[in-house]
């Protein structure tokens, strides 16, 4: 009798033990689904966090390594300098020229000389208490006195549109060729002597010219630039009254 | 060599849309206030000769004073064709300017190309320009009625 009244009862026990391990797992699983959204959100967030930190870090790397590079350029360099950043650029497009963040205070001057890493950048135009404006070598009224490193011989580097210069008054007996080093000579008073210029790219050499036509790339790579070195200096073209106080 | 300044001589010029719907809602006063205050603060931040960007858009003002005796300003047609006229003759001018006092242009089809170009982009958008600017006006003049 017990045999069979198990036999009847235990299918309707197994199925209200099912019904219940469904509802429960069910209730379980709307809870744990509840629970992942919260932790997707918060592991987001996480991801996100750690992504920012990432690219902040890697800026970080970055910038040292550009500092690095000054502060080796720097070391080779013997008048004191002043480190800047750039924190704008000439509105028009038709000029070149930077902000940097340092003025006066700073101790810079007009005509100060202007240096990254590589070479030569510009010189100061303009100087307020806190920042400067430095008008660069490929500016088009820009005019930097300049020697070829392997033959010593001399011309007048000015800019180009295009991010390009060209090494003016050199005569057609000259021995120029692609790849030579451009070097400041020291002439103009405002570049101390030796600092790398560019490099040339192209020598045109016309029978009905007075001189070659040499184009140089600049050394600076004058889109990425970040920090420069401001070379503290007299400016050499001003008289004592002219001197800014 | 041209060609790799294209992008240079493509400007679209909002201080002459706004200076264009300063003048017609804020009369001749205010229009060249702001364009030579403008220019002055372009003048500042560029390595050209001080001056130059003042002179320029005081000129633009001027054609858009002007122009707008021949065009209506509060078409949306008068505002395309004389916005587009005025940085035509700005760039014009521009040119001119930079070849007499600073650096030698190079004259050339491309570089005429860019300028009407310029000029059509900067017609075209003046419209949108002037509504927005209206409805900043609307929104502002109701905020300090309201305040008052």
């Amino acid at each position: 009798m017990e045999q069979v009244i198990i036999e009847i009862t235990a299918p309707v026990q197994k199925f209200i033990r099912r019904s219940a391990e469904t509802v429960e797992k069910a209730w379980l699983k709307y809870f744990s689904f509840v629970d992942l959204r919260d932790e997707n959100t918060r592991l987001q967030k996480e991801v996100d966090d750690l992504r920012m930190q990432n690219d902040l870090y890697r800026e970080l790397v970055s910038t040292h390594a550009r500092l690095r590079e000054l502060l080796q350029f720097k070391e080779s360099i013997r008048s004191p300098v002043v480190a800047a950043q750039v924190i704008g650029r000439d509105p028009t497009g038709w000029f070149e020229s930077i902000f940097i963040d340092k003025g006066t205070n700073a101790g810079l001057r007009l005509n100060m000389p202007v240096v990254d890493a590589r070479g030569v950048v510009g010189r100061l135009v303009a100087v307020s208490p806190n920042y400067a404006k430095v008008l660069l070598i490929i500016d088009q009224n820009s005019a930097v006195d300049c020697l070829i490193q392997r033959t010593r011989e001399k011309g007048i580097l000015k800019g180009l549109p295009s991010q390009l210069c060209r090494l003016h008054y050199v005569s057609r007996a000259a021995d120029v060729a692609v790849g030579d080093k451009i070097v400041t000579s020291g002439l103009d008073r405002i570049f101390p002597k030796g600092l790398p210029v560019g490099e040339v790219m192209e020598v045109v050499d016309t029978p009905w010219e007075f001189f070659k036509d040499v184009r140089v790339k600049p050394s600076a790579d004058f889109s990425k630039l970040e920090e420069v070195l401001v070379l503290l200096k007299e400016d050499p073209l001003s008289s004592p009254s002219r001197k800014t106080k | 060599m041209v060609n790799d300044l294209v992008p240079l001589f493509f400007d679209i010029d909002l201080v002459i849309v706004i200076t264009a719907s300063l003048l017609m809602r804020s009369g001749s006063a205010g229009a060249a206030i702001f364009a030579f205050g403008q220019g002055m603060l372009i003048d500042l931040f560029s390595a050209g000769f001080l001056g130059l960007f003042a002179l320029l858009y005081v000129i633009s003002y001027l054609c858009l004073e002007l122009g707008a005796r021949f065009f209506d300003l509060r078409s949306v047609q008068g505002q395309f064709i004389l916005v587009g006229l005025v940085v035509l003759i700005k760039e014009l001018v521009l040119v001119g300017l930079l070849d007499a006092f600073a650096f030698e242009v190079v004259l050339s089809a491309s570089l005429f190309f860019w300028f009407g170009v310029s000029a059509v982009f900067t017609g075209l958008i003046a419209p949108f320009i002037f509504s927005i600017l209206r409805a900043v006006q609307i929104r502002t003049g109701g905020e300090s009625r309201e305040a008052a």
